[in-house]
């Protein structure tokens, strides 16, 4: 019964609903992440089990009671905000002993409190300091260790890198996920960056348009996505599409040319038209095969990116070796076995 | 002042354009047709700023040196006690009452002023349409001429027509009225003027509030605080800045009360609620002693000038870099 | 078009105009006086006998009274004679002498008559700011045979001359001090009558006040103007000897005592919160009943038996102000019309004073409009005034006459015509208010007034 259970949870902002239907369950001590595009409902559902809107439907439930009408301070929650919403008056040792102090926590309590928190995100100099003395990442930590001195049963994560450099994002979500697997807590944390979400979670949950498109462990999500918007979701570079037909067992794009795919997936599809999906990563230049046209190579040092066209269709393609291929030049490119998707083309829907 | 000198002022700043030409002493010509374009836009208004107040400033200070009585034209221009003003006003007891008056009133109304307004837009930083509404209508005393809110207190508290003491009738209380009372007078007039001025800090504070981040009442919220508690620990600490700006204002303003004084009490009963511009302007327009009120108005000045340099030292002093 | 006046009405336009024969004196004198009359009188007989002043616009400066008013209904006549256009500019009356004296002060030309507000006479006249009449009141063709000054009752008068004893101004208000009870029933009930001393006036305020609700007296904040007559029944002064000595004497035995009972009378038998009383709102009180005696102004106490929002109509009573164990000296004053000394249009102003002040006007204001605080001794001996000056039985007009004739007879209200009048009489104001508030007592506050007093007069030049 612990863990947080969110249950036909609904949104509404006066007559626009946001957020409809949702139901996750969250494992104790899972690192489940909320991600999808921007205006997909996942901060909203994230400020629900926080607490701070209000829950037109459904309930959630923290540590096995339901908490819609709990204020958020007897939710047992932390929350680590986007733009860390540290206190600037308040020392760095004060922000993080502020929930302490509001409950009239003796100081000698409070200060342990927080050096054992200091202690375990590095903070323990920078303790006197103002939040405006400090670097982006000083600050995120900050927040973080001010969520960690409540001692909650779920943290709460609202995109919290996204104000970060690249080279420090990648630095910091190493951190949490550290942190995670020191202190085993529960945590929900949304992102838009799919790269987080895949590195950090447990499971992920995709969102779109205020509802859910799959749950399931990243690289689940990765090897089956349950359709089109989640294919072209997890992954960078994203899935490759290629608008096609299944006839006689046949996969064929429209320019005529012959796809390759597992034939057992056959009997279930039936003629229509699919779109034929392909990872990047899963192909290779050969001598024969799928004929293409490159249009640019993007040498990155460890690897190459294609751009190509099949027929019609541009193409991406990431090969671990050098190439000699030049923008103009025709190859051919090889599919890895059974690394294929088939989408309906009407809907959406996994078919294979 | 000349280009080159101007040119020669901004060697303070290494890597400067100008520092860097002014080492040789001499500006590029486009530098100083910059400057005297400049110069020459803003000839106008200094031009019409220093015959606005320069002039008269300086009319009154040249003044303030003569025993000018406009009903005596011999004292005009009568420079042979340069310093009678200033000794007279150093031994003028009445003076000196006006000056304590006129602190007991500004600190007084800055600090209730400051209280009511915070108060009020603390309460009224909801956005509702009713707030919205509501919030305009607490507007209405800073708005109505300040003449008319002196005429609406004098009703207020004169026994035969205020409605309030109809009201005390009827319960039964004998209150005597506060502007006839030594004791009261001045309370009289500082209850009138907070409820004049109170909507102005209210203004100030509200645009503030406005401005306040979300994300930290939120964080406070999730860590627990009350509504009181988030009041006193983050909203507070927030509005510092702009309490003391707002404070400043009032205080500088409250220096220039005259209409509640000229309607409610005239300065009275005796000389409890005479303040100093209200002294000045008794001195000049009852007797028209001129000299001595320009004396007078001289010292009030540059009180009010070493004031204002103190609290706007106070106040920047305190605003270091971005929160 | 001057067929119609007879004989004896003529203007000072008509006089000159008629006076053909004299043709050549009047050119002369007229090349001492304006410019505009001379253009004037320089026309032929037949031409210059109307709209002598046509172009010209007057500009009257006074405070708001319903005299104004009374004028300003009379004018359409005056201006079709004289062809001039007249126009008023009134202010109430603090701020209208404030603003007078400092446009006096200038030497303006802006107004061409102005009122010389009573306290301020001394001091206006005595600057130089005003111009003397000598020269209009000797020529008969600036003025009319029956002008007759000397029908203003001289107490009116009193204030407008300077020491060389020129005159500067006529009256066309007179005030004079009496009392009234709005509730006489309430003293009549109680069998008393209204008291003829200052010590029978406390007695009768201890047995009536608040009896059936109503204060035994009311008095408005104008102590400079309420306080001598009784500072003076006392036996007291304000100035040793005015106006040569201006020596003040506010702190004299008799002036600490006069205070005393005058504040005494503020302090307890006056309705709340009377120490703020406007003149106006103190004869407010008085016409709705709610407070009984006052001591004031006729003009003051008429409205209670003529106004129409009087309640008390049948109920008041008029006596003259009770006398002080010195002597009776209740206070006179008059506001006159004069003239600015910068004024560019005297003549035109002089011809619009003569009018203003004529008794043909004040037979039209005073009688037929009801304003009755007239100056002009042939308007009160009229029948006519008589009558509407009887009230509920009595006499009021002889009361009115008897003060003004006093005051201008013994001249004791020299003291308000000298030119640092102002100065003293404030500190007569915070002296009262002090001692009636109970800052300080009646001692300690008239001699902090004595000093304050001294000090003030020493700044304005003034050798002591």
């Amino acid at each position: 019964m612990n863990g947080v259970r969110i249950e036909g949870v609904k949104k509404a902002y006066g007559a626009v609903n946001v957020i409809h239907g949702v139901s996750i369950d969250i494992e104790d001590g899972e690192f489940v992440t909320l991600v999808g595009p921007s205006g997909c409902g996942k901060s909203t559902l994230l400020r629900m089990i926080a607490g701070l809107e209000t829950i037109s439907d459904g309930t959630i439930n923290i540590a096995g009671r339901v908490v819609n009408d709990v204020p958020p301070k007897d939710r047992d929650i932390a929350m680590v905000f986007q733009n860390y919403a540290l206190y600037p008056h308040m020392t760095v040792a004060e922000n993080m002993g502020f929930s302490l102090k509001l409950q009239k926590t003796d100081k000698a309590k409070i200060k342990s409190a927080v050096d054992g928190a200091a202690e375990i995100l590095d903070l323990t100099k920078l303790l006197d300091r103002y939040p405006k003395q400090l670097s982006g990442g000083q600050r995120q930590r900050v927040a973080m260790g001010r969520a960690i001195v409540r001692d909650p049963e779920v943290f709460l994560f609202d995109e919290p890198l996204s104000n970060l450099d690249a080279k420090l994002r990648v630095q910091m979500r190493s951190e949490i996920k550290g942190l995670h697997q020191r202190l085993k807590t529960t945590t929900v944390y949304v992102t838009h960056d799919q790269i987080e979400a895949m590195t950090m979670a447990d499971k992920i949950v995709v969102m779109r348009d205020g509802k859910v498109e799959q749950v399931g462990k990243p690289l689940d999500l990765y090897d089956r996505p349950a359709n089109l918007f989640v294919a072209g979701f997890i992954g960078s570079p994203s899935m490759n599409f290629i608008p096609a037909e299944w006839t006689n067992g046949k996969v064929v794009t429209q320019g005529g040319i012959e796809l390759p795919s597992a034939s057992s997936a056959g009997g279930a599809i039936g003629n229509r038209k699919i779109v034929y999906g392909i990872r990047p990563e899963h192909m290779t230049i050969a001598a024969s095969g799928i004929p293409a046209t490159v249009s640019i190579v993007e040498p990155t040092g460890a690897e190459t990116v294609l751009l190509l066209k099949v027929g019609e269709t541009s193409v991406t393609a990431v090969v671990k070796d050098r190439t000699t291929a030049k923008p103009g030049d025709r190859i051919f490119l090889q599919f890895q076995p059974g690394a294929e998707h088939m989408f309906d083309a009407a809907g959406g829907a996994r078919l294979s | 002042m000349s280009a080159v000198e101007v040119g020669n002022r901004g060697r303070s700043g290494p890597g400067s354009a100008r520092g860097v030409y002014a080492k040789a002493g001499v500006l590029p010509v486009f530098e100083k047709q910059r400057q005297r374009f400049f110069w020459l836009l803003l000839a106008p208004v200094l031009a019409i700023l220093g015959v606005v107040t320069l002039l008269p400033t300086l009319y009154l200070l040249i003044t303030s040196f003569t025993p000018l009585n406009l009903a005596n034209p011999a004292t005009a221009w009568d420079f042979s006690d340069p310093l009678v003003n200033y000794r007279t006003l150093l031994t003028d007891d009445r003076l000196h009452n006006s000056l304590w008056v006129q602190a007991k009133l500004s600190l007084v109304t800055v600090v209730l002023q400051l209280l009511f307004g915070l108060g009020i837009a603390l309460l009224l930083n909801v956005r509702t349409p009713l707030m919205n509404a509501l919030r305009t209508s607490f507007l209405v005393p800073m708005v109505l001429p300040p003449i008319v809110v002196a005429i609406i207190w004098k009703v207020l508290y004169s026994p035969d027509i205020s409605p309030a003491w109809w009201l005390f009738q009827v319960l039964g209380w004998n209150i005597q009225t506060p502007i006839t009372n030594a004791a009261w007078a001045l309370s009289a007039i500082v209850v009138a003027d907070t409820w004049e001025w109170f909507p102005f800090t209210m203004l100030i504070i509200l645009a503030a509030l406005a401005m306040m981040p979300e994300e930290q009442r939120e964080a406070a919220v999730v860590d627990g605080a009350s509504t009181w508690q988030l009041t006193w620990y983050i909203t507070l600490p927030y509005l510092k800045q702009t309490l003391m700006v707002a404070g400043l204002f009032r205080l500088i303003d409250s220096i220039k009360t005259f209409p509640l004084i000229y309607i409610l009490t005239d300065g009275g009963p005796g000389s409890v609620t005479e303040v100093s511009n209200y002294y000045i302007f008794v001195q000049s327009f009852s007797f028209s002693y001129i000299g001595y009120s320009s004396a007078v108005t001289m010292v009030l000045l540059a009180m009010i000038v070493v004031l204002s340099w103190v609290i706007v030292r106070a106040v920047s002093g305190g605003s270091n870099g971005d929160q | 078009m001057n067929s119609s006046k007879t004989g004896s009405n003529k203007t000072a336009v008509d006089t000159a105009v008629s006076a053909g024969v004299f043709r050549r004196d009047v050119l002369r004198v007229a090349l001492a006086g304006s410019a505009m009359a001379a253009m004037g009188l320089r026309a032929p007989a037949v031409l210059a006998q109307t709209k002598q002043f046509s172009g010209t616009t007057l500009r009257i400066a006074a405070f708001q009274h319903i005299f104004h008013t009374y004028i300003q209904k009379l004018l359409p006549e005056f201006e079709e004679q004289t062809g001039m256009k007249v126009e008023f500019d009134l202010q109430a009356f603090p701020v209208y002498n404030q603003r007078m004296d400092l446009e006096l002060s200038t030497h303006g030309s802006s107004y061409d008559v102005c009122n010389i507000t009573h306290s301020f006479s001394g001091r206006w006249i005595s600057a130089g700011w005003m111009t003397p009449f000598n020269d209009f009141l000797s020529d008969p063709n600036k003025t009319a045979a029956d002008f007759n000054p000397d029908d203003f009752v001289s107490g009116t008068q009193v204030a407008y001359y300077n020491d060389k004893k020129e005159l500067h101004g006529f009256a066309w208000e007179a005030g004079a001090m009496m009392m009234a009870a709005s509730r006489f029933d309430i003293l009549d009930k109680q069998g008393i009558a209204m008291p003829t001393t200052l010590a029978e006036l406390t007695e009768v305020c201890k047995a009536t006040h608040n009896k059936s609700g109503v204060s035994a007296f009311v008095v408005d904040r104008l102590h400079h103007w309420n306080f001598p007559p009784y500072l003076m029944g006392f036996g007291g002064k304000v100035f040793r000897d005015p106006p040569k000595d201006l020596m003040p004497v506010l702190d004299s035995p008799e002036a600490i005592e006069a205070a005393t009972y005058y504040a005494n009378l503020l302090s307890n038998y006056c309705p709340p919160g009377v120490l703020s009383y406007t003149d106006d709102q103190a004869m407010r009180n008085q016409l709705a009943g709610r407070a009984n005696l006052r001591i004031n102004a006729m003009s003051w106490l008429l409205p209670l038996a003529k106004s129409d929002d009087s309640k008390v109509k049948d109920t008041v009573r008029f006596a003259l102000m009770p006398a002080g164990p010195k002597g009776s000296f209740p206070a006179c004053n008059a506001n006159a019309y004069g003239i600015p000394a910068g004024s560019k249009q005297k003549d035109a102003a002089w011809a619009f004073i003569q009018w203003a002040t004529s008794k043909k006007t004040f037979e039209k204001t005073a009688l037929e409009m009801g304003g009755l605080a007239t100056p002009r001794r042939s308007i009160i001996e009229d029948p006519r005034y008589k009558q509407a000056l009887t009230i509920n039985g009595q006499d009021i007009a002889a009361m009115y006459l008897d003060v003004l004739e006093r005051s201008g007879r013994d001249g004791y209200m020299a003291y308000r015509t000298v030119p640092v009048w102002p100065q003293a009489g404030e500190k007569i104001n915070k002296a009262i208010e002090r001692i009636a508030s109970g800052q300080a007592d009646a001692a300690t506050s008239m001699k902090s007034a004595q000093a304050e007093a001294i000090e003030d007069i020493k700044k304005a030049g003034v050798k002591l």
